[in-house]
Parts: C-alpha cells; sequence; structure tokens
C-alpha cells in the first residue's frame, strides 16, 4: 500500500488525474515539510487499496484539482489557507478557514434577498458551524458553509507528544468517536513502525469500534426523532444509546472508551474484560437498540419527513468523494471493512446499501448497520484466536497511512515517525470529507428541513476542524 | 355664494398655471402652488358654504363662443371640499419644499397640479356635461403631464402613455354615454343627463350604464382597469401624486355617484350585485398585489385599488337599495362611501406626502434601502405611520370608522330577502375583511421595513429630514384630519346631511347620529361604533401604562446589540421587505403569481456571484395586455389598407357613403 | 404504527434519583483521582511525569492532584499505583467562592419563580463528547427537565452559560457574544477538563485558552468528558443547591 514515489507536483496532479479517470476515489491531499522540501501526499482509494503520489512543491503555483474534481476543493482550498501554498486554478478564491468576513459570502446582489447568518452559535446542544444562508423568505436560494471555528491545532499539538502518550492526543481529536481515532492514528504508528498487535487486542478494538457505531448511530436516528416532534421515539432512542455507554463505562472505565487503546494494542486485558462485562449486558443492550430502531421505522408520521428530505445524487455522491452512511444512502460502497486489514471483514453482500439518496436511505443505512455492529461483536468476543504475542516496534521510524471505519465513514491517520518521535500527523476524517456535500441537499427545501438534514448526515465538527 | 367662490377659485387656479408655465424658474413654482392653495381655501369654504346652505347655486359663464354652468348642489359641494383640502394640503407641503429634485420639476409639477385641481373641480361642479367632459379631459391631461414631464429617469413615458390611453379609452365610454343621455333628455343639463336613463330601453340603458361604470371605474381604478395605476403614481412627482391619488381620484366616484346611482329609471339587481362583486375583487386584489411590492409608490398605488374596491362595494349596496326600494339602504351604502372617500384620500395624500419626504431624504422609495427612518425623519415617519393606520383600519382613525361602515352595509343583506342580494352581500363582507386583514400585512410591511429597524442602505443611514415649517403644518393638519375623521365622525356626517339624505330621499344621517357620539347603520339597533369612545380609551390607557410604567422600579437594564449567532450586528442580516411578505405570497400565489429567475448554479461552491430576480405579476397587468392588444392590431392593419393615400380612393368612399345615406335614410329618419 | 406507550410503559421508570439521592458510576469508571497519604516521592514524581495535561502537582514532597486539569486517562495509576488511587466518584465540580454572589441571587429567583432554569450551551471547541454528554442529561436516566432546568435557544432568557471545550480564536468573540447577551443574574459553567483548564492545549497556538481567560467562570466540572451525573452535580453547585467539594482560586 505505501511506497510511493517522488516526483514533482505536476506529474502527481496528472497521477492522480489518471487514477481518477480510472475509477479511483479521490481520498485526502496532506502537506508536509520534510528535509526542506514541501510536499503533497495525494492519496486515491482504487481498487487494491490506497494509493498515493508524492509530488514536491517547486517554485511556481501548483496545478490545482479543484476546478474539475471537486471532491479535492476543501484539501486543497485549507492547505492553501493554512500553509500558504499557491496555486492555480482553484476557483473559489475566499477563504476556506477564518477569520473571514461573512459579508463577503453573499452571492445573490438581488437587494431582495435576505442573508441569515446561521452559527456559528446555533440553537440547541450543538457543535459550532456557521452557514451564511440567503433566502427571499423561507426557502434557500444560496447557502454557503464557514467551518473551521473549532481549530485547535491538534495535528501540530501530536508532533509535541511522545509517542506512549500520543493516543490520548488522537481521542481528543473527535471525543464521540474516540476509539476509531485512537485505533486509526495507532494503527498508523504500527504500520509506520512495524509493530504488529496481539488476536486478542485486534479483537477488542474490533469490539470497541462497533460498540461506538452503534451508539453514534443511535444518536443520529434520536436526533431525527426529536427533530420530527417524536418526543418519546427520542428519548427511548437516547436510552438505548445510554445502555451502550454504561456498557462502556463498566468495561473501559470511560462512557466513550478513551484510554483504552495503546500502540501496540490495548491496556490490560481488554478483550476478556469485555467478555466478562458483555456477557452480563450486551443481550439487553441489544434488545433495547433493536427495538427502538424497529419502533422508529415503524412510525409512519416520521418516516414521512425523511423520506424525500434532502436528496442526493449518485453523481454528486462520486464527485465529491463520500463516504459512510452518506455514501451508503446513494448505493456508493466505501466501507473499510470490506478492504482494510481487519481482524474480520464482511462479505460484499453484507455491505448495507439504498439506492435513493435521501434522509430515509441515510436512516436505513445505520439501522442496518447497527444490527450488522451487534452480530460483528459477538463473533468477535467469541471468536477462537491464536495466541500469538505482539512483537515490538522493529524500526523508529517510518511513515504509515491506515483507516478506518468510523461512525460517519472512512477515517484516514497518515503519520511520520522520525526517530522515535512523531514528525508529522494528518487527518482526514469522514466529516471533512462529506461537510462539503451538505449545501447541495437543500435547494428545494425550506428551513426546518436544515436540522434533518444536518441529523441525517450525521457529521463530527471537532473532527472536521481539528 | 357657493358657486361664485368655486368659479373664483378656478380663475386663481388658471392664473396659477400661467404662471407656472410662463414664468421661468423658481418665482413660477412659488407662484403656481401659492395660487393653488389660495384656489383650494376659496374652493373650500364655498363648498361648506353650499353644504350648510343646501340650496343649489348656479353660475353661468360666458366663455368665448360657449357657455358653462358651475353648479354647487351637496354632492358637489362634498367633492369640492374634499379635493380641496387635499390640494390645500399638498400644496402647502409643496411650498415647503426645497430639495433639489422638488426645484427641477417644480415648475412641471405646479402647473400640472394647477391643472388637475382645475380639471377636478370643474369635473365636480360642472352644470352641463359638455363642461363636465372638458373637465374630465383636463383631469387627463394633469395627469399626462405631470407623469411625462416629471424629470424621473425612470420609465416615464411608458408610465405616461399607459395612463393616457387608458383614461382616453374609458373616456370614450363616459363620452358616449353621456352623449346618448344627452340625445334622449333633449338637454345637457347634468341633472336632466343623469335622470334621463328612465327613457331608454333596456338593452341600451345597461350598455350606457356599463359604458359609466368602465369609464369611472378605470379613473379610480377599479378592476380590471386598474393597470395604469400602477405605471402612474410612482412615475409622477411624489407630492403632486398625493394630489393625484388622494384628489383627483375622487372626480370617478363622483361620477359614479351623480350618473350611475343617480340613474334614472328602475335599476336591475343584477347591475348593483355586479357592481359590489367587482369592488370585493378589486379590494381583495389590490391588497394581495399591495403586500407584495417593493417599492413604497407601488404598494400606495395598489392600496389605491384596494380602497376604491371598498368604496364601490358601498356604492354597489346603495345600487342594491335602490334596486329593492330601501332608502335606509341606499344612504348607509351612500354615507359609508362618503367616510370612506374621505378616509381615503386623506391617508393617501398623507402617505404619498411621506414618501415624498423619503425620496428627498434619501434618494430611492425601495424597501430594501430604506429602514430606521423612524429616527432620521421623525416628522415624516410619523405622518407615514399614522397613514399606515388609517389605511390597515385601525381605530380611532377615519380608515377604520369607514371600512366598518362598508362591513355593517354588506351585513343587511338579510333585510333584501332575495336569495342572491343576500349571498352577495355576505360574500363581499367576507372578501372585505379578508382584505382588511391583509392590510395589516400590508402595512405592517411598510411601517417596520421602512421606518423601524436598521438602515439597510447608505442612504438610510445619513438621511436628513428638511424641517420646513409649511411642510409640518401640512402633514400635522393631514394626520389631525384622519384622526378626526374617526373621532368626529358623526359630526363629519351631519355636515354632509344634504348630499346623503339627498340621494336616498329619507333622514339618513338622523338615524345614524341619533345617539352622539356614536355611529351606527341607518337601522336602529343593529350595531354601533363609537370613534370618540375608542379614541379616549385608547389614550387613557396609553397614559395610564405610561404613569405604571414610571411607578413600578424596574430592575437595571443594559442595552446590548441584537443577537446574531455571536456574530457582530450587521444590518444586512435584517428581514427584507419581500421575506417579511413572503408567507402571505405563498399562501396568496394564485393571485400573486410571482415568477423568478436564478442565473448560474447558486448551489456550485465556485460560483462567485449569482443573478436573483423575482418579479409579481398581477394578471390584467399591462404587459399582459398586450395580447388584447395585438388583436387590435391586426385590424388596424387590416382597416390601414383603405387609408392608402390615393386621392380617388378618398373620393369613391365619399360617393359610396353619399349612397348609403341616400338609401337608408327613410329607416334613419323612422328611427 | 409503533406503540411508544406501551413500550414506554413497560419499561418503568429509569430516572435516577441523584441529587435527591445516592447514585454510582460502574467499579472501573475512572472519577477522582487522589494521591495516596505517605507514598514515597518518586512515586508521586513519576505519575507526575507522566500524566499529559501536568495534572499533578509536586510540592515539597507531596503530591497535589489538581482536578480541572485531569482528563481522566489512568495512566498516573497505572505507572504508579501505589501512590495514585482513582476511584469513580463522580462529584468533581469545582467552584470559586467570588461566585457566591450570582448563585445566591439565582437561588432567590429559585424560589420566587418556580424553581426552573434556562441553561444555554455554546461550544467554544469542543470535541464532541460533552455536547454527547449534555445532550444525554435530557434522556430518561437522567432526566434534568425534573430539577427545574429547561434548554433555551435565546441567551436572552438563559440563567446557567454552559460551556464547552476549549477556547479558539475564532470563538472568542462568539462566546463573549453570547455572556453579553445573556440578562442579569447569570452563571457561566465551564464542562469537560478543556473547558476548565485547557487540558492538553495549552501548547497550542490556535487557541486562547480555557474558559475563564474569556469570562468570569462560576463552576468547573472536569471530565473528558464529564459523566451526566457529574455534570448534574456541578449544576446543582451552580444554582446554589450544594456546595461544592473543593473552593479555593482556580488554577
Amino acid at each position: 500500500m505505501i511506497g510511493a514515489q517522488r516526483m514533482t507536483v505536476r506529474a502527481a496532479v496528472e497521477g492522480v488525474r489518471a487514477a481518477l479517470a480510472a475509477g479511483g476515489r479521490f481520498v485526502a491531499a496532506f502537506y508536509e515539510e520534510q528535509d526542506d522540501a514541501r510536499l503533497i501526499r495525494y492519496v486515491i482509494a482504487g481498487k487494491t487499496g490506497l494509493v498515493e503520489l508524492i509530488g514536491i512543491i517547486e517554485n511556481g503555483p501548483t496545478p490545482a484539482l479543484s476546478a474539475d474534481i471537486p471532491a479535492a476543493d476543501w484539501a486543497e482550498r485549507e492547505i492553501r489557507d493554512r500553509f500558504g501554498v499557491e496555486f492555480s486554478g482553484i476557483p473559489e478564491t475566499r477563504r476556506l478557514l477564518p477569520p473571514c468576513d461573512p459579508a463577503s459570502y453573499r452571492r445573490s446582489a438581488a437587494p431582495e434577498v435576505s442573508t441569515v447568518l446561521y452559527g456559528p452559535v446555533r440553537s440547541g446542544i450543538v457543535e459550532s458551524a456557521r452557514w451564511v444562508i440567503e433566502t427571499a423568505g423561507e426557502d434557500f436560494i444560496a447557502v454557503y458553509p464557514s467551518m473551521f471555528f473549532k481549530h485547535r491545532g491538534l495535528e501540530h499539538l501530536f508532533t509535541t507528544v511522545d509517542l506512549g502518550r500520543a493516543t490520548y492526543v488522537a481521542e481528543h481529536v473527535s471525543g464521540a468517536t474516540a476509539a476509531s481515532h485512537a485505533i486509526c492514528f495507532s494503527l498508523a504508528v504500527e504500520r509506520a513502525l512495524g509493530i504488529r498487535v496481539a488476536d486478542a487486542d485486534r479483537a477488542a478494538r474490533l469490539v470497541l469500534i462497533e460498540l461506538e457505531r452503534i451508539h453514534q448511530h443511535l444518536d443520529a436516528l434520536a436526533k431525527l426523532a426529536d427533530d420530527g416532534s417524536l418526543a418519546v421515539g427520542a428519548a427511548q432512542t437516547f436510552a438505548a444509546k445510554e445502555r451502550v455507554h454504561r456498557l462502556l463505562a463498566e468495561a473501559t472505565g470511560n462512557r466513550f472508551s478513551r484510554g483504552a487503546v495503546r500502540i501496540g494494542g490495548a491496556y490490560g486485558d481488554l478483550l476478556a474484560t469485555l467478555r466478562d462485562v458483555c456477557a452480563r449486558r450486551l443481550d439487553e443492550v441489544e434488545r433495547e437498540a433493536t427495538s427502538v430502531v424497529d419502533g422508529l421505522f415503524g412510525t409512519q408520521s416520521l418516516l414521512d419527513r425523511l423520506i424525500g428530505t434532502g436528496k442526493l445524487s449518485r453523481e454528486l455522491v462520486t464527485n465529491y468523494g463520500a463516504v459512510g452512511p452518506v455514501a451508503r444512502g446513494n448505493g456508493v460502497s466505501s466501507d473499510v471493512r470490506m478492504t482494510a486489514d481487519v481482524l474480520f471483514s464482511i462479505g460484499e453482500g453484507d455491505e448495507a446499501l439504498e439506492e435513493d439518496g435521501d434522509a430515509f436511505a441515510r436512516a436505513r443505512v445505520r439501522a442496518n448497520e447497527i444490527r450488522r455492529a451487534f452480530f460483528i461483536v459477538r463473533d468477535a468476543l467469541n471468536a477462537d484466536l491464536a495466541t500469538a504475542t505482539p512483537s515490538y516496534a522493529a524500526q523508529r521510524s517510518g511513515v504509515g497511512l491506515a483507516r478506518v471505519e468510523s461512525p460517519q465513514g472512512e477515517l484516514v491517520y497518515f503519520v511520520r515517525v522520525v526517530d522515535g518521535r512523531l514528525a508529522r500527523v494528518a487527518i482526514r476524517s469522514a466529516s471533512f470529507a462529506n461537510w462539503p456535500l451538505f449545501v447541495h441537499t437543500l435547494p428545494g427545501n425550506i428551513f426546518t428541513d436544515f436540522s434533518f438534514i444536518e441529523h441525517s448526515f450525521g457529521l463530527i465538527q471537532a473532527e472536521t476542524d481539528r | 355664494m357657493s358657486a361664485q367662490l368655486v368659479t373664483v377659485s378656478l380663475l386663481i387656479a388658471s392664473a396659477g398655471l400661467l404662471a407656472a408655465l410662463c414664468i421661468p424658474a423658481n418665482v413660477s413654482r412659488w407662484l403656481g402652488y401659492g395660487a393653488l392653495a389660495l384656489a383650494s381655501l376659496a374652493a373650500l369654504s364655498g363648498a361648506l358654504h353650499g353644504l350648510s346652505e343646501g340650496n343649489v347655486v348656479s353660475v353661468w359663464l360666458a366663455l368665448a363662443l360657449a357657455h358653462a354652468v358651475v353648479r354647487i348642489d351637496a354632492t358637489s359641494a362634498t367633492f369640492v371640499a374634499i379635493i380641496s383640502v387635499i390640494a390645500l394640503a399638498t400644496s402647502v407641503y409643496a411650498l415647503g419644499g426645497k430639495a433639489r429634485d422638488e426645484r427641477h420639476q417644480g415648475r412641471a409639477g405646479a402647473a400640472a397640479a394647477n391643472l388637475i385641481w382645475i380639471g377636478s373641480i370643474i369635473v365636480c361642479s360642472s352644470g352641463d356635461v359638455w363642461f363636465f367632459l372638458f373637465g374630465w379631459e383636463l383631469v387627463a391631461l394633469g395627469f399626462y403631464a405631470a407623469i411625462a414631464y416629471s424629470g424621473n429617469d425612470e420609465s416615464a413615458g411608458v408610465a405616461a402613455y399607459y395612463t393616457l390611453v387608458i383614461t382616453h379609452v374609458a373616456g370614450a365610454g363616459i363620452v358616449a354615454g353621456l352623449l346618448i343621455l344627452a340625445h334622449v333628455a333633449r338637454s345637457y343639463g347634468v341633472m336632466e343627463v343623469a335622470a334621463a336613463g328612465a327613457a331608454l330601453e333596456p338593452a341600451a340603458r345597461t350598455a350606457v350604464f356599463f359604458l359609466l361604470l368602465a369609464g369611472f371605474g378605470a379613473k379610480i381604478g377599479l378592476l380590471p382597469l386598474q393597470g395604469w395605476l400602477p405605471y402612474g403614481y410612482p412615475a409622477a412627482p411624489t407630492a403632486v401624486a398625493a394630489l393625484m391619488a388622494g384628489g383627483a381620484l375622487n372626480v370617478g366616484f363622483y361620477g359614479i355617484i351623480r350618473f350611475l346611482i343617480g340613474f334614472g329609471g328602475p335599476i336591475p339587481l343584477t347591475w348593483g350585485l355586479i357592481v359590489i362583486i367587482l369592488g370585493a375583487l378589486g379590494a381583495f386584489f389590490g391588497i394581495a398585489w399591495a403586500q407584495a411590492q417593493r417599492d413604497v409608490r407601488l404598494l400606495a398605488a395598489f392600496s389605491s385599488v384596494e380602497n376604491a374596491g371598498l368604496i364601490v362595494v358601498g356604492l354597489g349596496i346603495a345600487l342594491v337599495g335602490r334596486s329593492v326600494h330601501f332608502p335606509l339602504l341606499v344612504g348607509l351604502g351612500v354615507a359609508a362611501a362618503y367616510v370612506q372617500i374621505a378616509a381615503h384620500a386623506l391617508a393617501k395624500s398623507l402617505l404619498f406626502l411621506c414618501a415624498c419626504g423619503i425620496r428627498n431624504a434619501v434618494g430611492t422609495l425601495s424597501f430594501e434601502s430604506l429602514g430606521a427612518l423612524m429616527h432620521r425623519l421623525p416628522l415624516h415617519a410619523s405622518a407615514g405611520l399614522v397613514a399606515a393606520m388609517s389605511l390597515a383600519a385601525l381605530p380611532p382613525l377615519g380608515g377604520f370608522t369607514g371600512e366598518w361602515l362598508i362591513l355593517e352595509s354588506c351585513m343587511q343583506g338579510f333585510r333584501t330577502a332575495i336569495a342572491p342580494a343576500e349571498v352577495t352581500l355576505a360574500l363581499a363582507g367576507a372578501v372585505v375583511g379578508l382584505s382588511a386583514g391583509i392590510a395589516v400585512v400590508a402595512f405592517v410591511k411598510f411601517v417596520g421595513i421602512a421606518l423601524l429597524g436598521a438602515p439597510r442602505s447608505a442612504a438610510a443611514a445619513e438621511a436628513v429630514e428638511l424641517r420646513a415649517p409649511l411642510q409640518t403644518i401640512a402633514l400635522v393638519g393631514l394626520c389631525v384630519s384622519i384622526v378626526g375623521l374617526g373621532v368626529a365622525t358623526p359630526w363629519y356626517l351631519r355636515a354632509l346631511t344634504p348630499a346623503i339624505d339627498g340621494i336616498a330621499n329619507a333622514d339618513i344621517v338622523a338615524r345614524m347620529t341619533s345617539s352622539l357620539p356614536l355611529v351606527q347603520p341607518t337601522y336602529s339597533g343593529f350595531s354601533s361604533a363609537s370613534g370618540l369612545g375608542l379614541g379616549m380609551t385608547i389614550l387613557i390607557a396609553a397614559l395610564a401604562f405610561g404613569i405604571l410604567v414610571r411607578l413600578i422600579p424596574r430592575p437595571a437594564t443594559k442595552t446590548e446589540q441584537p443577537w446574531t449567532s455571536g456574530a457582530a450586528y450587521a444590518a444586512w442580516t435584517q428581514y427584507t421587505g419581500t421575506g417579511f411578505a413572503n408567507p402571505t405570497r405563498v399562501i396568496l400565489h394564485a393571485a400573486v403569481r410571482t415568477v423568478r429567475t436564478t442565473s448560474g448554479d447558486v448551489f456550485d461552491p465556485h460560483s462567485v456571484a449569482s443573478e436573483y430576480a423575482s418579479v409579481s405579476r398581477p394578471f390584467f397587468d399591462l404587459a399582459n395586455a398586450v395580447v388584447i392588444g395585438k388583436a387590435f392590431l391586426r385590424i388596424a392593419a387590416v382597416v390601414r389598407r383603405t387609408q392608402s393615400g390615393i386621392i380617388a380612393a378618398y373620393l369613391s368612399y365619399i360617393l359610396a357613403f353619399a349612397i348609403a345615406v341616400l338609401v337608408l335614410y327613410p329607416s334613419i329618419r323612422r328611427w | 404504527m409503533s406503540n411508544w406507550l406501551g413500550r414506554g410503559l413497560r419499561r418503568g421508570v429509569l430516572t435516577t434519583r441523584y441529587p435527591f439521592d445516592e447514585a454510582e458510576m460502574p467499579e472501573r469508571y475512572r472519577g477522582r483521582v487522589r494521591l495516596v497519604e505517605g507514598a514515597p516521592t518518586h512515586a508521586v514524581l513519576r505519575a507526575a511525569s507522566v500524566c499529559l495535561s501536568n495534572a499533578i502537582e509536586v510540592q515539597n514532597e507531596s503530591g497535589h492532584a489538581r482536578m480541572s486539569r485531569c482528563f481522566q486517562c489512568g495512566a498516573c495509576e497505572r505507572e504508579a499505583p501505589e501512590a495514585v488511587h482513582v476511584s469513580n466518584d463522580f462529584e468533581v465540580a469545582i467552584s470559586d467562592g467570588e461566585a457566591d454572589a450570582a448563585r445566591h441571587r439565582l437561588r432567590e429567583r429559585m424560589r420566587s419563580l418556580g424553581r426552573s432554569f434556562m441553561i444555554r450551551h455554546v461550544d467554544a471547541g469542543s470535541d464532541a463528547s460533552c455536547e454527547q454528554e449534555i445532550q444525554a442529561l435530557f434522556n430518561p436516566f437522567y432526566d434534568i427537565n425534573r430539577l427545574g432546568f429547561f434548554l433555551t435557544a435565546a441567551p436572552r432568557h438563559a440563567d446557567v452559560l454552559l460551556v464547552t471545550g476549549v477556547v479558539t480564536h475564532a470563538m472568542a468573540a462568539p462566546l463573549r457574544e453570547t455572556y453579553a447577551a445573556m440578562p442579569d443574574p447569570r452563571v457561566v459553567v465551564a464542562v469537560g477538563t478543556a473547558a476548565c483548564s485547557g487540558s492538553i492545549f495549552l501548547t497550542g497556538r490556535d487557541v486562547v485558552g480555557p474558559v475563564h481567560e474569556v469570562l468570569p467562570v462560576d463552576v468547573r466540572i472536569p471530565g473528558a468528558p464529564p459523566s451526566p451525573l457529574s455534570i448534574i452535580n456541578g449544576l446543582w453547585i451552580a444554582v446554589g443547591r450544594a456546595t461544592a467539594h473543593l473552593a479555593g482560586p482556580r488554577r
């Protein structure tokens, strides 16, 4: 998977175009400074795995992919705004990152169009992000997302911390999906340094990720029910989510399973603890979760609000390189569990795919994934494992690229370890890949549909802004 | 005495017109408007004298080879009084103006104003039909002059053209109708002509009635001939538009009252019902279009359409009363119409004067550029607020009492005991109520978007009010009149006793004002309203609340910026007028058809700018009437071929016509 | 049509009676960190060195755990179990004496206005887990509506401002605007270790710092994320119904 060669950035961009034309999906563009050279590492998902193309930035502007490849838009603009790299051919000249004057995002010169600044402080218990919405009353005429208010500089923070405690930083990138981030980061470092993880720990990690998938999907469904004024349904769904958190607190000491995963495995005999706690609790958690999901899908008033709302087209989804339930709602497969190196992979037919691309389809994807997750957890807990002992770091320096299917979709970590210390950590979260698609769902909808569509995407701002 | 005063006033105004036309620049403006003020003062006193006397006075004028009769009876006096009050206020306001663009339009505006006023007074006080038509044409010419020479860069040419064409075509109807009646009456006196309807055959009577209705309806903006108002009013200089919309409009109502309610002979019930239906529909559509407008003058123009509809509903009920021989119903309808006419005249002219002040201070009357004018232009904004409240029919103002009386008269349908009349009156009442509700939306939009909030443009933020004492007098005078009309309605009706009682031939006003200060419909025990009581209650409650607030200790307050999701407040995050009226626009979309055009993929993140435009297209919009026009143009193209310019062709036309006349003469003679 | 009513009745009452009754977190739950009395100094120093957010302070050979900096990873106990003991005590909220006046006024108002408080939440730069725990306060297990706490979107109506996350540069001004838009009396509660002390972020150049660098904070609830019971404890202190375990100048 790794083993990319360096070339000029021009050649790299051509290579990316060729790979995408051959049916690949744009994943990420990571910027690095290494030994006085400035590089952009392009990552494309091909049929057999991830392909990397490393381009060395030369004097003069770098050719941009954004103009015809929407999936590269945010990645390139973030590199431009954060690292000061000059690009030629990015159509959007306005900044992606703050500080930005909201007045500059207004597009309609027509005086009868009002502009609503939605955010960054929004109503409810939500993360901070801003949309500049132009409307003539209640409908959407133009919407411009203005995010990255929550940028905390985590990628830089990694490089100030020693390897032994760096997983704690990864957990801070997105606390709600802490297991996915800690595990993906650990996988990347393990790949970089040649560390092999014991099967027991790999099974434990799988259980943590799938339990996390369950509580995040229940969260998304509960918020949809809440938007649809199905108060009892929402309360019951949040209660089902609460049970998952209590199980995790009992097994790992933290309701979001933070502090459980380390580079090289997990702390303590995590699998045994999980087996013990799940033997007592998992049946009840599964019963509650599946019953409440069945209940939600049996409530016609809620389904009426979801069907037809926030429709995406398959073409948009593939052009933007969307991942996770957002992509699966349109039948675009991107499940890492099918391709990446995991303990158990799910077969091709098991992936939950829908066709319609509306909020209902995405909710159905989530419901199916919840059911599937319980199967995977039981399989992992009951599996007969080889008792291989893990090996320790084979080398002190290396480069690693890993990806994991977080509840929001494909999460990618890139790490470069130099002499036992982290020199660069770059993250492409699923939320970062999917947010640009959000505004395309809005035409034809009115203001009250906004939170439905937002919750049907189910994305996390913290991992976008990092 | 009354007719003599009116004649003198006409002479003064003519002198003002000549002065405005002939003497260059500033002085002529002063002379023109000053003459208008004097003339309207004279005419007003003459009219009041005429109302109090109750006699009919005529003055014969020898004009070159012709003669004209100025005849003041009760109806004429009422209308002369109303138009003169408006003209007085407008001319006093215009005298106080110092703004630059008023100066440029000053001469043309003064001349047009004088011309319009002269024409209106002639129409209302003419004793014979030729003088009436002469006055009518003067009004049309005055409108054209005001619009065409206003110096506006906007589509003044198109507006003037539309105005002229529609009022002329309608005027043709009036000419035809009046001349047919005159032929039957064998006299040109106005009263004889009005009474001549009795002598016509039914088919001819219907034709004449509806020709006259079309003609007068076009002047007031009755559906479906209202198309010129939204072009005409905004294009005229705003102070003159006050006179046009508040003053000259009333000649149409005068014509309806004189010739249609005074139509000789029995009036079939269907005529009255058709008039009521047209009025109700006009009221509803007018206000539905008004609330969707983005310019203050367009909102005012469509509000005039609404008010015309309301007044016509009242007059239609009077016609129904004549059909079923209920003098009380006739009197109620006419009384309601008179109150609403006065209320509309005062409020509309006040609204236009406020718009004039806004235009001079800010430079634009588009809602999306206004805001916070209550702080910057307190006098004009308060005047606009009073006008808006009256047009939205809020107590204790004149508009409330007028609309209340019209609703009351709609409720009397059950007395006729004829099913179609009952149903029509009930439905009309419902539609009038509905339009009153939509009027609130339209005028809340006006007040909220233009007068309150934060300024939406730099011009609005820097607007400075020109405090001229004459302007203050004019605006305050109109405000006091509107409040007075609402509070003192019974006394207003009593002043019009000869007019109202004369038409209905019953003691209407005594019945309506039998228990002062209440105003009742003519049928006792039905209901009553007290404008005075409402006004006093509101005043006392406001004072009490103010005192209470001062007495109760309040916790300390701090002032912070409005909440905008954590961002610094900017004026462009406010509602626009279109956004505020959007729900009503969506609900009424069958009436307010909005055509939206957007260019570019507005959701494409790479597009930096996009075009968005929305236009509301009322049907009977003149642009749509082009379709009808095309048919006429085709016919005209065919007919044009006969005008070949060849002498031989014309000679053969004359020969053919002569032979035809000879052949047909016996049958013509018999007829 | 789903039978939500039957479903709810079958499950019975799930709501905890805390804070009117005792409640307990699972035994393995990492709550309050305490340094063992009389532990050897080298063990304490080992524990302090392994803490990423410098939560263990060593003074004169004795150590003290500053909960406001602790994000409950458990590394200290793993490294030096003889010096550090992590219990499942979830009542970790910290308040400062200066805030008593505001709390007193809020408490008086609670009596006169029928015991309801409106909470406004602002995310200043959190990692999304604190939001989900605050959202959990409204689920049937905790139901803070029974305690008189309600959520509001308008800062004009809010009594309590809950701030999550370390304050980033971009969110400092919106946070100040929200605070300015609230009428007195108002209480600010920082939820989560990042909001209380900045946690691991103070070396970052993109953050302003913990909430008390931007606003006057009355109660701090550490935790990563703090469990809903910890947040209830903190809110109860914020409205003057309970006193905090620890008081003193903020660190």
